[in-house]
């Protein structure tokens, strides 16, 4: 029979988890994909946590010089969140850009990064912004890029069975803005067809140590070098930088029949998120 | 495993387990029926509900994870006899068609109204883009939030068709 737990503690997950090395180990976040995906495939073999009242990984803070959130936070608790804004703007476009209302304040971004989805709007927003992801088990914990969550298989992370992403580590660096821009085929609540996240130090009207990601275009929302270097060479406009991400697209899904509509859309794109950032930058914005 | 729920302002009980959603507990159990089941993927806010006043889709929200929290619906929103002023607008600006989607488009309301009780026009379709009217009247629909809105506010809109 699939049993159910509601671990009200780190270490009571882990120790559940540890116990159960023959079961099919469901750790159950927000829901919102989980129900849809796993509810009617569950069987006696299944072991499923709610994770909903583990207290650790829980909280918005700020530590020393990083941005801790907890795994279990909510878009919709991102997205309200100043220090969130102040020190990861990227993050808080893409929760609040994310689902429905009433999908973004269940979703947790611990779900979003451990469903692995191509198509995800935080986890290129938290590449870009050089996230680590905090994974627990109850054999030791380690501290991995975010990007390197998602496997090459879409759809699955990399993560090992008795795994928990705890939380996301977001340093913060003096000087950077960051954002993030999404192509769907409404203006809200839709799967990103593209989407595209750019934090970077601004300095005397200069962009340098840039971190420009692109999702859609792959298993997982990829880096783009070329465009990084292409924002610090700019001059007044952002010409080399769209043409870089063009160029990028069409090396990253040759002959894919979306090909064309996504090279001339990440220019679109681009455009509109290098204008944010730029605005981001001046402090026209918070 | 057996959770407690809040609904509609009452203390009830209900056995569940990992497979169980809100809106199950809430239809089957409960016989709550306003909370619809349209696309069952949290894409359409037909099932939306209050969940400690924030809107959800109680078709992708665990019925584990409501245990120990309030619960509205639709039938929690009339008062001694009395539709709540969001319903009433509803009727007076006729936003209702078919009626499949106006429990969750209500709900929907009654969360952003609650937040914010004087949403500009682009903050009412904001909150309700989650919802989806297959008869498509939509245009009605932010018209009664904001009349009801504006009745709550003690305010009298001119710029609406709808005024009883």
């Amino acid at each position: 029979m699939t049993s159910l737990a509601v671990p009200e503690s780190l270490d009571g997950l882990l120790s559940l988890i540890e116990g159960c090395q023959d079961r099919r180990i469901h750790l159950l976040a927000g829901g919102t994909d989980w129900l849809i995906r796993h509810r009617a495939r569950l069987d006696d073999r299944s072991a499923v946590f709610d994770l909903s009242r583990v207290q650790e990984l829980r909280g918005i803070r700020v530590s020393g010089d990083a941005l801790i959130i907890g795994s279990m936070e909510t878009m919709g608790s991102i997205a309200a969140n100043p220090d969130a804004a102040r020190n990861a703007a990227a993050l808080c476009d893409a929760a609040s850009a994310m689902g429905s209302v009433q999908i973004r304040n269940r979703a947790t971004i611990g779900g979003n990064v451990a469903n692995a989805s191509f198509a995800a709007d935080t986890p290129c927003a938290l590449a870009s912004l050089r996230a680590q992801a905090v994974i627990a088990s109850p054999s030791s914990s380690r501290t991995i890029p975010v990007e390197n969550v998602p496997s090459r298989v879409p759809n699955e992370n990399s993560l090992n069975e008795d795994e928990v992403i705890a939380s996301f580590v977001i340093p913060i660096k003096e000087g950077y803005v960051s954002a993030f821009g999404k192509i769907g085929s409404r203006s809200e609540v839709s799967i990103a067809r593209l989407n595209m996240a750019v934090s970077a130090k601004y300095d005397n009207g200069c962009f340098t140590d840039a971190r420009v990601y692109a999702g859609t275009l792959g298993s997982a929302a990829l880096r783009c070098e070329a465009a990084e270097r292409a924002l610090a060479a700019r001059g007044g406009g952002f010409e080399s930088f769209r043409t870089a991400l063009a160029e990028f697209v069409e090396a990253a899904i040759p002959g894919r029949h979306s090909l064309q509509y996504k090279k001339s859309a990440i220019q679109g794109l681009a455009l509109d998120v290098a204008a944010k950032l730029l605005s981001r930058a001046r402090g026209d914005n918070a | 495993m057996k959770i407690e729920i809040r609904i509609n302002g009452k203390s009830r009980s209900a056995d569940v387990d990992a497979r169980t959603r809100l809106i199950d507990v809430l239809r089957n159990d409960f016989r709550l029926l306003s909370v619809k089941e349209g696309c069952g993927a949290g894409e359409c806010g037909a099932c939306t509900v209050l969940l400690d006043g924030m809107a959800v889709c109680s078709c992708v929200t665990p019925a584990v994870q409501a245990d120990g929290r309030d619960v509205t619906t639709v039938e929690g929103l009339e008062e001694n006899g009395e539709l709540d002023v969001i319903q009433q607008a509803f009727i007076d600006c006729d936003a209702v068609q078919c009626g499949f989607c106006t429990p969750g488009m209500i709900m929907s309301a009654k969360a952003l109204l609650l937040k914010n009780p004087s949403p500009t026009r682009d903050e009412i379709k904001s909150a309700l883009a989650g919802n989806v009217c297959r008869c498509t009247g939509y245009i009605k629909i932010v018209d009664a939030v904001a009349e009801a809105s504006a009745r709550m506010g003690g305010r009298v809109r001119d710029d609406l068709a709808c005024r009883p």
